[in-house]
Parts: C-alpha cells; structure tokens; sequence
C-alpha cells in the first residue's frame, strides 16, 4: 500500500515537472481528429444536439478526461441485439452481468460488488434510482426504450466528489433524450425462440414552436426458463412500463421539461427451505451423540451441529447398515412430534432432493408473488446565464411498492428530491460546479410469516440458556417473520453539497480537485474528497491519475432488519413432546458504520492514429469497514478491511471503413481481511466486431469470457465455472430508418449458469442459447 | 434536516465551516489568477470542432460562385485564431470534399488591414472568429463578394452577413438571413430552411 502510494506520488510529481517542459503539438491530435471524424458522421441537424458544455464540467474532451469512462450509444444496444440497456453492459471492460432467472440480469462492477448492483450509483434520467431497503437498484425496471436513450455513461471508480454517497465502484449515468429529438414514431419488438418477449412504442409530437412532447409504452413478457437440475424455473411473468416526458423552451436560455413513468412487475420467486427445518445433533445426549459418531465413523471430538430435519428422517427409515438398524436409529434420533409443526405444508412444497456434503437432504421450496409497482415525476428547470453559469433545479418524488411474497416481507418507500447543479467558467483556466440537494425518504413496512413456518417456537436459541424461559408463554411465538423490520427507522434525511474546481494549468494539463459533503441518516456526516489530473503528453497519448475518499452508506436490510431463516428442533427428553422447537435468528447491526475507501487509480489513453483507441486503467480500493455477511457473529452482517485491485485494457480499432473491433480485458481481485475473495470473476474479456458488408447490411459478431466466481451460500455455495459466450448477428436496413435484425446468443454450447442469489440458495437457472429477431423503427 | 440522534452530529457545524473555506480557497485561487469570466479554452476547442464540422456540411448547400479556376474554395477567416480553427477546417474539409482545391487563408485581428486587402480581392465565404474585431461597418458591402459568416445574433443582426452561428442553450445553430436563400450570387440552398434543429430563418429585413 505504501509502495503504490510512493508509486502514484512520484507519478504525478513527474508529469506536473515535466509537463512544463513539452509543448503542446501545434497539429492537431490523434484524439482531436478521431473526434472530428465523428462529427462528420453527424447530420447537420444532429449537430445541434451536441452540448457544448458538459454535464457539471464532468464532460470534457473525453480523451482528456481524468478517470475510466466507457459510453455506451443506443446503437451499441440494437446492433448487437441486447433487450435492454443492462445487457448491453457486458462489452464495458471492468463490469460482469450475470443472469439468475428469465428477468433480471445483474451488473457488477469492478470487485467487491460480490453479486448484486449494491456498490455503484445509478443515475437514470436524471434520477438517482436505490433501493434503500436493499442498498440496490433494479435496473430492468428503471430502464427506458432504447430510442429515448441519448447514451449511456459509465464511470468506472469512485467520481465521490461530484456524485456522492454510494458510487463507490463507479457510476452508471443513462441519460434520456429531449422531446425534440424524438418526434414521430418509434417502436421496437423482439422475439425469442423460447417465448420471451419485449414490444416498445414512442410516439413523439410538437405542442407548439418550442413545447415538445412524447409518450412510450413497453411489454416485456418473460417466458418460463429451466433451472440446472432441469427443473422448471417458474420465472415466468411480465413487466409493463408506461413514460412520457414534455419540454419547454421558456426563453431562448432557460429549458424546463416534466416526465414521468409507470410501472409494474409481477413475477414468482422462491425461497430455498431445504436447509431450513434443523434437527440439533449437538442437544442430543451425551452418550447418543458418541455413539451417534462412532456410527457415522466421525471423530468422538468432532462438536456436532444442527442438520437438516430430513436427513434425521431418513436415517431414521434407512437406518445405519450394516452398523445399525431402523429401530437402533429411531431410538438414537427421537422425531419431532408431528403435532409440534406442520409436517403437511412442508410435504405440500416438497420437490425433490438436493446435495448437502454427503447427504441427499429434501428439498423444500416456497414460492410467492415477488411484484413491484413505480413511479415517479421529475421536473428540470435549466438555464445559461450570461455570464456562462450553466444551472439546474431538479425535483422528483418517486413511490415504490415491492413485496417479496416468498418471504413475506413488503414495503412502499416514497422519496422526495430537490437538487441546484451549477457551473461556470471562472477565467479561461478554470470552470467551477457546485451543487446542493436534499433527499427524504419514507418507508412503511409489513410483513407476515409464510406458513411452513407458521407454529409456535422459542422466539431464539438465547432463552435456552435459562430453563425458566422453557416454561414462560412469553418466550414463544408463532409469528415470527423470516425478515423483520425496526420499524423506529422509517424516515431518512440527507444534505449533500459539492464544489469542484476544473483547473487546466497548462495546455496539456489539467486538475480537478473537490469534495462533496455530506449529511446523510445512514452514512453520518462527512468529506468525500476527490483529486484527478491529465497530462496530453503529446497529440496521441494522455496520462491521468486520480485519488478519491468515497463512502458507502450500509442498506437498511443490513443495519435495521433482523432474520429468522431457520428453525431447529432442540431435542430433549426431559421436556413434555421430547425437545422444542426454537427460531435462530441474527440481528441486523445498528452500529455498523459507513464503509470507506480510498481509491487511488491510475491510466494512460493513446491514439497511435485516428482510428486506433487504447485505454488502459488501473485501480487500487482500500476499504474500511466493508460491510460483508456474517460467518461468525450473532449479528447478520460485520464490518471488515477490505482491499481490491486490479485494472482494465480496451481497445477500440476501425480497421477499415467497414469494420470496427472493438477489445476489452479486466482483472480484478479481492481481500478481504488478507484472504482472496472469489464472488466476482477474477478476470473478465470481451471482443466484439462490427463488419458492415454494404450500405445496409451489417454483420456483427460478440465474444465474452468470465473467469470461474464462487456464490456464497448458507448451505450450498457453488461453484460457477468459467464461460466463453459467443453471439453472432446480422443487422439489414431494408430502408431509412428500420432495422431487421436476427441474433444468436450463447451460440458455443447449449446452456451454462452464471449466477444465483446468494443467501437465499436458489437453483441457478440455465443460461440458454437462444435465438432473437428484433425488428426496429427508430425516429 | 440534520438527524437528531446522529453520532456526527457534532461535527456539523465544523464540516460547514472546512466547506466554506474550501470554496474560499477555490474562489480565490480563481479571481487571483483571472479577473474576468470567460468561455475556458476546452469550451473554445469543442465550439470550433463543432462550427468547423458545420462549414463543412454548409459547403454542400452553396452553390458557390466560380470566381476563380475549377472548383475551389477561397476561405478567409480573421481574429485571434488560439484554438486551431483554421487547422480544424481544413482537415473536416479535406475529409468531406478531398475532391476540392482549398485556400483557406487566416488573418489575426493586428493583420486586419491585410485582411481587408485580401477580402477585397475575392472570397468563398469570410469567417469572422468570435473575438474577431471587425464591425458592421467594416463588414458593409462584404455580402457581394461572397457568404460572410458571423458570430452571434447581434453583429448578424447589425451586418449584412447571411449567417451567423449562435450559442443557446448550452447548443450551436446557425441563423440564416431569409434574403439570402435563394441568392443569385453564392446560392444558398432553401433546403437549409427544413433543417428545423439545426438552423433558425431570421428576417432581417423586417
């Protein structure tokens, strides 16, 4: 650590010595011409939408720009026939989607997000989308029609100064177009060979001389996949989205437009059981227990622990030959009374077996409706003064209704957001942005207890440790919930503000140092400071170094909810029915403290000519209390050190006219407390080839690998393998302005997996080759 | 606003206070080193990629004058050129007509004697650069010998250039005077007036 940090000094000392002494080239650039190449691929009228300015002074010349961004253009999304703005994150070097069931495709990125979306900031139109509850996003709900998308933004590293609590990883920026630029009509339909299936519609019109507006509608029907053990995976269901969005030019400086989208989702989902009913080997008798061992040719020291009930069950029918018979077994291993709980709903939800060690244990599992309803209103005033100040007032209010049936868990969250952006020029070296927001975030929780675990327990194994508990009525309950919520943490405020200073200090050099402060409920107050720099060394080759403080705020599941996933039968033959039944429980940690990370990154940018790209990034996180699950505490969640590095390459290549490569690699790596971690693919590498035969036909080509991951699991982690995807697709233009398009994915072998939710142990479902025809009007 | 029962609470008031003289320390450090607000010199760079991308499209909706041999282009443009324009022009021009033979000939705003000399010999098209320094006067009988393009709605206004690019909303369009579509003299194609995003028709003559 010290050694990097010496590494990057020295760095940054070189480049502000040295760069005095290098004049910057009277040419014109590499990169200067790459861009202007681009422009006059434009039509003149596409000219006009090009910003001048950039978003808060974050959208300099790209190639200047002092950290790992990736664009993602809406054409990157059809001609490689992605279904929506999620999947097309594959081809970003530095993030890894995974696909769990038929609707949701998981992004992570860089390391330590582990599996879900948790670790980095999602703005999208305009919006910055989280769940508080689960600390994540749902990016398959708040994704737009891919003919309203302006481009999609994607800031690998924390960019804590500007953007705030939370992006950690980075940031992910959907930007959405304005009304004027879709006028007419748009619509886009994808089939595919197994049913699924995505309809949009944009209709765009003009109110008056300077009023626009639009409205959209889309239908995502998700057909029903197959889980590994070819099971079928019941995640068939349907999301529907319905958006507008006006705008007005109220004077020929000030902007203002409203918008607004609907939706609602309706899906199964299902909890793993299997590993839920426990039986406590380790309360048996002393005596049964050694001689339990000596059966099982365990060592007589070995501490015996609970296991599932099942496993007791069959033991108890099989017995132990040729050691011991059924009898010998069902006198060592009393049952459970059957009056003591609801063996029938558990045989209602039974569904084969599953591997636990070295047993086949029953598997149990529990579906229920897992829906949720959005929307929300935004508003965005905006203007340029005459002295350049470019600013913004943006306010939203967003409601949010989702219920996890599975677990029996719900709840709405209303959030209320009024945010000031600005920035000007301050002299001809320096363009200042500043900001203020406030958020407020309401929430109402519910929950019910699903009903195999609807009879009465020990309300946790703690009351054990005094017999007089045993006795009491109050030490049981039969309504204790799997997810239970603190409800005296239902309203959340915070206050952030920001200033940052773009500095060029030379021609070739430029500085950006700021912070963002924050007060904020969940993530106490603080500093996130951020200091970035780019050298234009010469007309093809850019060096940039950053350093940024980013905090992390724990999600409310793990600060403020207590879990009950398990019950065990504590059995004991001093007690009336031969034991108890007891929930275990682990407690959400009130006391867990934000995560910080010091993120040092480092890249170098070469044009060597105006049609080759190369971009390379490296990145080290020192992070500070990281919060993880639990191994060892009662509590759910602890806080740990953690560090990741690792870096990127990519390379964008026009070959010809005609074809253009484009190549990504990424390596990445984890500790947490000195031991690697293994939840995100160490390495990740894409190559993606876009060949245009003639004027209208286009034949492209993505190839993807990932390095073996690992799912941590209760039970059953498992192992997800190393994987190469190869899509391959053929894009016609029958005429201007349609698109015709048929791909194969996952063309090399006929399924493989590549993720499942961790913690709640579901089957991964099999990633199928699949075949798609998506026809496409745009505007 | 502030949490009742945070543990950083505390801390409020002095994190008000170090935000404060940070944005102190910036502002001063920018009023020290530039007393007057102006466009930064990235901002001045991505306008002249963007005008010059702009002349290059233009180009193909005049059916320029043959006042001198082939077809050639004589362009003159005059101000304080710092950000490469003229560079930038002749390279979008090269990629967009390779087939034409280019003049582009620049004069900064102490060389504006020789500017007019050259001016009055003949031209394509004049590009005034926005810190340029000629006025309306200077400008007068210009529209004659070729298409004068200006900077911003007022000098547009004021002159008799046919067309002007405008800075609005964080965007670049070009107004165009109505009279001189259809312009015997370097005619400006009227398909111009449908490009409803990108260029604006004004009437100066009203």
């Amino acid at each position: 650590m010290t050694f990097l940090r010496k590494i990057l000094s020295i760095t940054v000392l070189f480049v502000l010595f040295f760069a005095n002494f290098l004049s910057y080239a009277d040419e014109l650039s590499n990169f200067e011409k790459a861009e202007l190449k681009r422009l006059l691929e434009l039509d003149i009228d596409d000219l006009a939408e090009q910003p001048v300015q950039g978003v808060l002074g974050y959208d300099q010349e790209y190639w200047r720009n002092p950290a790992s961004v990736h664009v993602i253009q809406p054409n990157d999304i059809t001609d490689f026939g992605f279904a929506n703005s999620v999947e097309a994150l594959r081809a970003v070097p530095g993030m890894h989607v995974s696909r769990g069931l038929a609707y949701d495709n998981f992004a992570a990125m860089r390391n330590f997000s582990g599996f879900s979306p948790q670790k980095f900031l999602g703005k999208i139109g305009g919006r910055e989308v989280s769940q508080l509850m689960l600390g994540s996003a749902n990016y398959s709900v708040d994704d737009y029609p891919v003919s309203v998308i302006d481009r999609i933004e994607i800031v690998r590293g924390p960019g804590a100064s500007i953007w705030g609590t939370n992006a950690v990883n980075g940031v992910i920026n959907l930007v959405t177009k304005h009304s004027s630029d879709t006028q007419g009509d748009s619509f886009r339909f994808l089939v595919q060979d197994n049913g699924t299936f995505m309809g949009d519609y944009v209709h765009g019109g003009q109110v008056s001389d300077n009023s626009y507006y639009r409205l959209w509608v889309r239908d995502q029907e998700y057909a029903e996949g197959t889980l590994d053990s070819g099971l079928p995976a019941r995640d068939n269901g349907y999301l529907r989205k319905a958006g507008f969005r006006f705008d007005k030019e109220l004077n020929s400086d000030l902007n203002f437009y409203i918008a607004g989208v609907l939706a609602t989702r309706r899906l199964e989902h299902t909890l793993d059981l299997s590993n839920r009913l426990l039986y406590d080997l380790g309360s048996l008798p002393a005596a049964s227990q050694l001689q339990l061992k000596t059966l099982l040719g365990f060592d007589p020291q070995t501490n015996l622990s609970p296991v599932p009930l099942s496993i007791v069950q069959g033991l108890r029918v099989a017995g132990i030959p040729p050691f011991a018979t059924q009898a010998q077994v069902q006198a060592l291993l009393p049952e459970p009374s059957l009056l003591t709980y609801n063996p029938l709903t558990w045989a209602n939800i039974g569904t084969g077996t599953v591997p636990f060690q070295n047993f086949s244990i029953s598997r149990f599992e529990q579906y229920g409706d897992l829906t949720n309803d959005s929307g929300h209103v935004i508003a965005k005033l905006d203007g340029i003064t005459e002295s350049d100040l470019e600013w913004s007032l943006t306010g939203a209010v967003e409601h949010t209704e989702i219920s996890l049936g599975h677990i029996g868990f719900d709840w709405d969250q209303t959030q209320y957001d009024l945010g000031f952006d600005a920035n000007r020029p301050l002299g001809d070296f320096h363009r200042l942005s500043f900001g203020l927001a406030v958020r407020r975030t309401e929430l109402d929780v519910t929950t019910e207890v699903i009903e195999p675990f609807a009879y009465s327990s020990l309300k946790n194994l703690s009351l054990l440790s005094n017999p007089t508990n045993l006795a009491l009525p109050s030490s049981y309950s039969d309504s204790t919930p799997i997810l239970s919520y603190d409800d005296e943490f239902t309203n959340f405020d915070r206050l952030s503000a920001y200033l940052q200073d773009s500095i060029s200090l030379t021609d070739s050099i430029e500085v950006s140092i700021g912070t963002k402060f924050e007060e904020n409920d969940l993530a106490g107050t603080g500093f996130q400071p951020g200091v970035r720099a780019s050298w234009l060394a010469n007309d093809s080759n850019v060096f940039w170094a950053g350093y940024s403080k980013a905090h992390r705020q724990p999600s409310l599941r793990e600060r403020y909810t207590t879990l009950t996933p398990a019950k065990v039968w504590i059995p004991n033959p001093l007690l009336p029915g031969g034991g108890v039944w007891s929930n275990i429980q682990f407690e959400g940690d009130e006391s867990l403290d934000r995560e910080e990370i010091d993120a040092y990154e480092i890249g170098w940018r070469s044009r060597p000519d105006e049609n080759l790209l190369i971009e390379l990034s490296s990145y080290y996180y020192d992070t500070k209390n990281a919060v993880l699950a639990s191994q060892t505490s009662v509590n759910a969640y602890e806080a740990k050190d953690a560090k990741s590095y690792g870096g990127e390459l990519s390379i964008d290549w026009d070959i010809s006219s005609v074809w253009n490569l484009r190549g990504g690699y990424s390596l990445a790596r984890g500790e947490i407390e000195g031991e690697r971690n293994y939840d995100f693919p160490e390495q990740t590498a894409s190559l993606t080839s876009r060949f245009a035969y003639s004027d209208n036909l286009t034949l492209v080509q993505s190839l993807y690998y990932s390095d073996e991951t690992q799912i941590p699991s209760d039970y059953n982690p498992i192992t997800i393998p190393s994987h190469l995807r190869l899509d391959l697709g053929i894009v016609w233009e029958p005429r201007d302005g349609w698109e015709i398009g048929l791909f194969g994915r996952d063309l090399l072998e006929p399924y493989h997996v590549e993720t499942m939710f961790p913690g709640i142990d579901v089957e991964p479902a099999r990633v199928e080759r699949t075949f798609l025809l998506s026809i496409y009007k745009k505007f | 606003m502030l949490l009742k029962f945070s543990r950083f609470q505390n801390f409020a008031h002095r994190a008000m206070q170090k935000i404060a003289l940070l944005g102190f320390a910036v502002l001063s450090l920018g009023l020290v080193s530039e007393l007057s607000f102006g466009q930064p010199i990235e901002q001045e760079r991505k306008l002249a990629r963007l005008e010059a991308t702009y002349i290059s499209h233009l180009s193909k909706y005049i059916q320029w004058d043959d006042n001198s041999s082939g077809s050639s282009l004589k362009i003159i443009i005059h101000g304080d050129d710092r950000v490469k324009f003229k560079d930038t022009l002749e390279y979008v021009m090269k990629i967009s007509s390779p087939e034409l033979a280019l003049e582009i000939l620049e004069f900064s705003n102490k060389q504006t004697d020789k500017a007019l000399l050259e001016i009055n010999k003949g031209f394509n098209c004049l590009i005034l650069l926005q810190n340029s320094s000629m006025n309306a006067e200077q400008l007068s009988g210009m529209e004659k010998l070729g298409v004068v393009i200006v900077h911003g709605k007022k000098l547009f206004k004021s002159s008799n250039s046919q067309i002007a690019f405008e800075h609005a909303q964080n965007r670049v369009r070009l107004l165009i005077d109505r009279d001189s579509i259809g312009e015997k003299r370097n005619q400006i194609s009227s398909k111009l007036a449908d490009l409803k995003s990108a260029v604006k028709v004004i009437n100066k003559s009203r």
